[in-house]
């Protein structure tokens, strides 16, 4: 009855072990790594949107080189995402570029107008919420 | 009568008659598909149109959700089964193209 246990308690089954446990624990690290930057991306797009929502009608002081920063800045993010993805999920990489795209439209509109009506930010922040969440729903799988 | 029949009905010109009942049927279409997706999407496109009518989005506002939109859909209707494509398709893209190019043109004029 404890034939079994005993292979697995000699050290070839010791390292077979630690093995088999390793590649769990990474195949569990690259899984959660990949939400996580989805969940960032998420997360500075909407805050992007809400940082030029126009409040009570009035455009704020337009700042051009703290939004090129902000843009530059979020715009590498999403580089950086799509280039962590691995090459064997190409739907992945396909979504993040997908999304890039969607900031860039975004972030051309905030040059146009400089600031975003509250219900276009609202109507905004639901459709990113919608496409965020397919990307997640992706990733968990 | 819904509020979307109130934002089409300050449409006059009779040019659009057309095109205001096949977008009016292609969003209640939408409305009742099972796709969430697709619910969802044309949920949402009637809630543009009306903000539009009430003047709290600009076109360019409108023009980008719409244009954002159809980055989703192309990434749902190619994962549809292929005799699906078709339908998701009109029900998503088409429908927010009509409103984009026939309707909410003529709607921001007429307001």
């Amino acid at each position: 009855m404890f034939k079994h246990l005993r292979l697995f308690l000699t050290p070839s089954g010791v390292a077979i072990c630690t093995i088999a446990l390793s590649l769990c624990s990474c195949a569990t690290v690259t899984k959660s790594s990949s939400q996580v930057r989805v969940q960032q991306l998420e997360d500075a797009h909407l805050a992007f949107i809400d940082h030029y929502t126009c409040v009570k009608g009035t455009k704020p002081t337009w700042d051009q080189a703290s939004f090129d920063g902000e843009v530059a800045r979020i715009t590498q993010q999403f580089t950086d995402a799509e280039a962590a993805e691995s090459k064997t999920v190409p739907a992945r990489k396909e979504f993040i570029k997908n999304s890039a795209k969607l900031f860039q439209r975004d972030a051309a509109l905030v040059r146009k107008q400089h600031c975003l009506s509250p219900s276009f930010a609202a109507n905004k922040k639901k459709q990113l919420q919608q496409n965020y969440d397919v990307l997640l729903q992706k990733t968990s799988s | 009568m819904s509020k979307l029949q109130d934002a089409l009905n300050q449409i006059k010109d009779p040019t659009v008659a057309d095109a205001k009942t096949q977008f009016e049927q292609l969003i209640n279409e939408g409305k009742a598909a099972s796709e969430a997706f697709i619910q969802s999407s044309a949920q949402q496109l009637e809630q543009w149109t009306i903000d539009v009518s009430e003047k709290k989005m600009s076109q360019d506002e409108f023009d980008n959700l719409v244009s954002s939109q159809a980055i989703l859909a192309k990434n749902f209707v190619a994962s549809q089964a292929l005799a699906a494509q078709e339908r998701a398709e009109k029900l998503t893209i088409k429908t927010a193209e009509l409103a984009a190019t026939k309707i909410v043109p003529i709607l921001i004029a007429a307001i």
